[in-house]
């Protein structure tokens, strides 16, 4: 059997079986680059208060927690996780408890020192770096900070030549969507795995500016036609069934936010419990939150039950449900979107 | 050259649903083990030597020693083949 194939057959288990397979844990939301497209909070705006972060004596527990109830992929994110005080020993104490892990990045902190030392992780499954352009002007403005380019692509040289597997994720949107090809072609040329993410969603501070950001119908059409038309295709049966519409949130994917919040993924802070009041296991298996998540059919999706452009579809409930508060809800560029696959595909 | 192995501690690994899973992310690599693979699996959280896993085996399922002692072999080669069971 392949990798590829029994990883497909893990996360059918977990999906099936509801086993929390991957999850993610964001670190922090500091971060040290104040991207515009943001989902944390406005980086414009002053950090607005929350609890205190999850401390190293509150993450072993989780952890142990975690490897109970099934995960194996754990992910750190933030904010930049890296810029996290304790990353180090976050890393050392997951990879001591056999997680396979996975860090998300700006990638700017990859200096040699830490490259050498991420190298050095037993268990680390892969970096992936966030890209916003193919030069340094687009991406720079982005994330607002000059120079960050550079240190972002040297450092993501810098590990690859490690033999860490480092990928770039590319965010398409409104300041790249002209240097998408380019971005490619740059992966492509360095021989970097990347994936191409068209999708922008609100912030979880509830401000809606990142989505000022995101591409236009007439730019997606440009894409889809150029330099993404390899990802035109359909995502779903004709007809799809109720577990051919849902999503792993719930069953095979969780998140744990930086101050504990535990949530269906990463990308809808749905909030289901806190690790501070419960533990993750029981949260898993006891939150209303999550047990109504994982008992909806189609037909819950008001609007997305009659619609026709299901087999298209690339809904999310994240940018759903942080537009409209309603995980079942609907997010318009998305529905856009699918009219667009549909009718590219009909070409 | 020992006679006792265990498995590679530096190696992620999860059990789901009762069968162990180990990943090599050097290679990229998943194994899903069977029952009785992943019974052995466990047993070598600590240094076992073959007599070891075979007593473990034959307590566990019904299976005769001899058998069971291939199968332990079997298994043994495999696994430090891919790299997943070390000398201890």
């Amino acid at each position: 059997m392949s990798d590829c194939s029994i990883l497909d057959g893990l996360n059918a288990r977990a999906y099936e079986h509801c086993i929390p397979l991957n999850v993610t844990l964001e670190l922090t939301l500091r971060c040290n680059i104040r991207c515009t497209h943001c989902y944390n909070f406005d980086r414009d705006q002053p950090r607005p208060a929350s609890g205190p972060e999850l401390s190293l004596d509150e993450i072993r527990p989780l952890m142990d927690d975690l490897r109970r109830a099934g995960t194996l992929f754990l992910t750190l994110t933030g904010g930049e996780a890296m810029a996290h005080p304790r990353f180090w020993e976050i890393c050392d104490e997951a990879a001591s408890r056999g997680f396979a892990l996975s860090v998300l990045t700006n990638g700017t902190l990859l200096t040699d020192a830490a490259c050498e030392r991420l190298a050095r992780i037993p268990g680390l499954w892969g970096v992936s770096v966030s890209v916003y352009g193919a030069v340094a002007s687009t991406h720079d403005g982005v994330t607002q900070v000059a120079g960050s380019f550079e240190r972002t692509m040297s450092g993501s040289r810098r590990l690859r030549a490690r033999g860490v597997r480092t990928a770039l994720k590319f965010i398409v949107m409104k300041l790249n969507a002209a240097e998408v090809g380019a971005m490619i072609a740059m992966a492509d040329a360095e021989g970097f795995e990347y994936a191409v993410d068209p999708s922008i969603t609100g912030r979880y501070d509830g401000t809606s500016g990142s989505l000022d950001t995101r591409v236009d119908a007439a730019a997606l059409e440009d894409l889809y036609k150029g330099p993404l038309s390899g990802f035109v295709g359909p995502m779903r049966p004709e007809n799809p069934g109720d577990d051919d519409f849902k999503c792993n949130c719930a069953r095979g994917n969780a998140a744990v936010s930086s101050t504990g919040e535990v949530y269906p993924c990463i990308a809808t802070p749905l909030r289901a419990g806190s690790v501070r009041e419960q533990p993750f296991g029981e949260i898993w298996g006891t939150s209303p939150v999550f047990r109504r998540i994982r008992g909806l059919r189609i037909a819950d999706f008001k609007t997305c039950a009659p619609c026709g452009l299901k087999r298209w579809c690339r809904r999310s409930p994240g940018p759903a449900y942080l537009l409209t508060g309603d995980y079942t809800g609907v997010d318009p560029w998305t529905c856009a979107e699918a009219a667009l696959l549909k009718q590219l595909a009909s070409k | 050259m020992s006679d006792r192995f265990r498995r590679d501690t530096t190696l992620p690994f999860q059990e789901i649903q009762g069968q162990a899973v180990i990943v090599v992310p050097a290679r990229r690599e998943l194994h899903e083990l069977d029952e009785a693979a992943s019974f052995l699996w466990r047993q070598l959280a600590a240094a076992r030597s073959v007599p070891d896993l075979v007593a473990a085996l034959c307590g566990e399922f019904e299976v005769e020693a001899d058998a069971a002692e291939s199968d332990v072999r079997d298994f043994l080669k495999e696994l430090e083949g891919k790299g997943l069971v070390v000398r201890a």
